[in-house]
């Protein structure tokens, strides 16, 4: 990256989409620049300026080259700034960053994708990657837990996803309209028939999620190196300056988001936690 | 756009905070006009209002009067800051977090306990601005970003932290009881910079370690006082694993 | 050119004057008894004959405890960023009487900051810093450079490094930038004979020997020992007695943990973005939105900053990022001493 990597690109917000009550999807244009070529899993840091930067896992898919988006709850300062300043709001953008899903060696596999509520946010364009090139796939399963049917985030793609790959989805706590599984997405995997050996699975959501995720996974033989998941941490810098997504020797701005459970399970500090 | 209607009131207290408020000269200025002040005695302003955005309230709660008082402030704000140490603890530094019933404070009026109640007793607070007194930049700060709609945020370390930032020598090294250790720091660390020991005016600290502390003034020949005995029992060693 | 130069101490006065004018000159200064690093404008001011360590590290020189990033100016639908290094760019600054352990950070830091990303804030002041080390005549109680691989000898990091041997200085010219310094001034130097070479080599084999008299192991090769005992009892016995308050990190010359933040002027139409030191031992040092802190005990707390200087760093940098200084020691209010943790992990 040349010049000052801390100094952020200017955007602007051309569109933003209501998800849930409290969960919108702002798609960005950088001023001045083609874009933003990135893979599916990294992230980017926007700034709300005068409110300060946060980390946000690209949502949109990286066929589209002319805006990048992501899907933020409002959480924080920053979230709260961009919910506020809505379409035609400038805000700065620095990234990619990190390391994504790894997508070539995945080709010709399964995919076995858990996302746990806003964590689907990173899986959306590798979903979107994946359809695009479909024919480079095996079986693809998509397993999406919400906490209520309200929470449920992307409800237009899901439905046009369904028509190229699996999507199955649960809640926490169902309504009077709700007809499908209640219930944490680990029970969706109780259901899942795949060959682990012939595939990959694909993570991301609340550390819990991860923690108990990953054990199923194992006591349904998947291996290690194939058990892939986006760790949340603190992330400030984004190039493993600041410190404080630090596990055990990795940072996981820089090392990471996407991370093989092999290359975490030995950490001296414990990546998985509940 | 409406400007958002601002009230300072006060409590029980020696005013220190409002004059460390008004000190800000200029800075305060600037900041009053974005906000239109209804309500503050010490300026002499008392317009007529109904609802009020931001109330700013200094001094402790000390009579029944007061307690009225404040509960209807609460009614008919939005927001309600505490201000300054006896409006977030009581003035009784360390001790608001622990209910005790009486603590001895030496008063000129020769009273040996009495009532001298936090602002939370009795409300919701939305922000704490701590301190006694109160540093002013904190405070614009505050009301900078209650204005902008940002999460106000104290200091997240303690006063050692900003001590050894001056190049001071640490005062318990020279056998002086300082509480920088366990106290919430944001003050610049003032008092131990000019040589006078930390009394705790910010509160207790994030994960505040009073076990360690009270070892540390073991270790030392320190004298450990009667106060920090008391927050043993009821923080001890704070988060400790 | 020879690489081993003598001023004398009054001519050493001279420099500094010729020093003085050339660069903003960056040197220890004895206050009240503290000696701490600072700018300085007379020679009178500097103190090159202090012992052990500096109060705090010059890290702060290249890395303040406080930096603006840039500002900004919100006007209409518009932004515009100021970039606040060119101000960084082009200082041209002279860094006198720092450590070899001192030395060594900077050296770490540098792997750490200029590599894939390059902190440009960080390398712009290295770039226009000349670095004059000072060796170690009389260490402290809390020295355990030796044990390290950082000290009492520095093998590099210096443009220029002077040893103290009584009326003179013994200088060591260690790089192109440190040479010229000494060609511009040829008048004040002259060639060290091979005696005066060899006297330093007995100074510091005599402070090696006195830091040696405590019992340590190499620190350069613990990873293991502390790899095996990350559960181990005694860490829940240093969170005991931890206090979180961070003064380890700040005064450590490899720390360099930051968070960053925005200022906003009072109208709200412009700002900066402010870069401060942060430190593991907070709290909030991992806390993410939606509040799930990842290190709220402190037993990992404390953890966190040791395994970052004896393993993380050698996984990192493929070195170990303490340089036994011992000022977290000296600063640490509950006596916590990172030799005596390594010693106790390596014992177990």
């Amino acid at each position: 990256m040349r010049g000052n990597p801390y100094l952020p690109a200017l955007a602007k917000i051309v569109k933003t989409r209501r998800e849930t009550p409290d969960t919108a999807t702002f798609r960005l244009e950088i001023e001045g620049s083609g874009g933003l070529e990135f893979t599916p899993g990294q992230f980017i840091e926007v700034s709300a300026f005068g409110y300060g930067e946060a980390p946000f896992s690209i949502s949109s898919s990286p066929l589209e080259r002319s805006y990048v988006e992501v899907t933020v709850r409002r959480v924080g300062n920053v979230t709260r700034a961009l919910f506020n300043m809505g379409e035609g709001g400038v805000v700065g953008v620095r990234g990619p960053f990190g390391r994504g899903w790894p997508i070539e060696e995945m080709k010709g596999q399964n995919l076995l994708m858990i996302g746990g509520g806003i964590g689907i946010a990173p899986l959306r364009p590798l979903i979107e990657y994946v359809i695009a090139h479909r024919n480079s796939f095996g079986d693809v399963i998509l397993l999406y837990g919400a906490r209520t049917p309200k929470d449920i985030v992307y409800k237009e793609e899901l439905e046009r996803w369904r028509e190229h790959i699996d999507v199955r989805l649960t809640v926490d706590v169902g309504d009077e309209t709700w007809r499908g599984r209640t219930g944490v997405v680990t029970v969706l995997l109780d259901d899942v028939e795949v060959d682990p050996r012939e595939t990959y699975s694909v993570q991301c959501g609340p550390p819990i999620m991860i923690y108990f995720v990953t054990r199923r996974l194992v006591e349904m033989g998947f291996t290690d190196d194939r058990i892939l998941f986006s760790l949340e941490r603190l992330m400030k810098c984004g190039m493993g300056f600041c410190g404080h997504c630090m596990i055990g020797g990795k940072y996981v701005c820089r090392d990471g988001p996407v991370f093989k459970y092999s290359e975490v399970k030995g950490l001296l500090e414990p990546a998985l936690v509940r | 756009m409406e400007k958002p209607k601002v009230g300072i009131f006060s409590m029980s207290s020696c005013e220190g905070c409002l004059v460390q408020v008004l000190n800000l000269e200029d800075k305060i200025l600037e900041m009053m006009r974005s906000v239109e002040l209804v309500d503050c005695r010490l300026l002499g302003v008392k317009k007529s209002y109904d609802r009020l955005d931001i109330a700013i309230v200094e001094g402790a709660v000390m009579s029944d009067e007061e307690e009225r008082e404040l509960r209807e402030i609460r009614e008919r704000s939005k927001i309600l800051v505490a201000l300054g140490d006896c409006a977030c603890h009581g003035g009784r530094f360390l001790f608001k977090d622990f209910k005790f019933d009486s603590v001895p404070v030496d008063l000129p009026r020769g009273l040996k306990s009495f009532r001298a109640d936090p602002l939370d007793k009795y409300v919701k607070v939305d922000y704490y601005v701590y301190g006694c007194p109160i540093d002013g930049d904190d405070f614009l700060r505050l009301f900078k970003e209650l204005l902008m709609g940002k999460e106000y945020r104290p200091a997240p370390f303690n006063v050692c932290a900003e001590c050894v930032l001056k190049d001071n020598e640490c005062l318990l090294d020279k056998g002086i009881p300082c509480l920088g250790p366990i106290t919430r720091g944001g003050c610049g660390a003032v008092c131990p910079t000019s040589g006078r020991r930390c009394i705790g005016c910010r509160g207790l600290a994030e994960d505040a370690n009073v076990d360690s502390l009270i070892e540390i003034f073991t270790k030392r020949g320190i004298e450990v006082p009667e106060y920090l005995w008391e927050l043993k029992k009821q923080v001890g060693g704070g988060r400790r694993g | 050119m020879e690489r081993f130069v003598v001023i004398t101490k009054e001519d050493f006065t001279v420099l500094l004057e010729r020093l003085l004018g050339a660069y903003q000159v960056i040197a220890p200064v004895e206050r009240e008894g503290r000696i701490f690093l600072s700018y300085v404008s007379d020679p009178a001011e500097v103190n090159m004959e202090y012992k052990g360590t500096t109060l705090l590290p010059p890290k702060r020189f290249f890395f303040p405890e406080v930096e603006v990033l840039f500002t900004y100016r919100v006007t209409g639908g518009r932004v515009e960023l100021y970039d606040k290094l060119e101000e960084v760019r082009g200082a041209k600054r002279a860094l006198l009487g720092v450590r070899p352990c001192d030395i060594k950070s900077l050296e770490i830091l540098d792997k750490v900051l200029i590599g894939e990303y390059k902190d440009p804030y960080y390398a712009a002041r290295r770039d226009g810093t000349l670095i004059v080390g000072l060796t170690c005549n009389e260490p402290d109680e809390y020295c355990f450079c030796a044990f390290t691989g950082s000290g009492p000898q520095a093998s590099g990091g210096f443009d220029l490094l002077m040893t103290d041997l009584g009326d003179r200085y013994l200088v060591e010219i260690g790089s192109d930038k440190g040479e010229r310094v000494v060609n511009l001034n040829l008048d004040l130097f002259k060639p060290a004979s091979k005696d005066e070479v060899n006297e330093r080599e007995e100074m510091l084999k005599r402070v090696e020997a006195e830091i040696r008299r405590q019992e340590l192991p190499d620190l350069t090769k613990v990873y293991e020992a502390f790899a095996k005992n990350f559960d181990a009892e005694l860490w829940l016995e240093y969170g005991r007695r931890c206090l979180a308050c961070g003064k380890c990190n700040y005064v450590c010359p490899t720390c360099r943990c930051f968070d960053v933040y925005d200022e906003p002027s009072l109208d709200g139409s412009s700002g900066k973005r402010v870069r401060v030191w942060d430190s593991c031992h907070f709290l909030s040092f991992t806390r993410v939105a939606g509040g799930k802190v990842f290190r709220s005990e402190r037993p990992s707390r404390v953890k966190q900053r040791i395994y970052h200087k004896y393993c993380y760093g050698v996984d990192e940098i493929g070195e170990i990022e303490c340089v036994g200084c011992g000022r977290c020691i000296k600063v640490c209010p509950a006596g916590i001493d990172i030799r005596e943790a390594a010693k106790r992990v390596v014992e177990l």
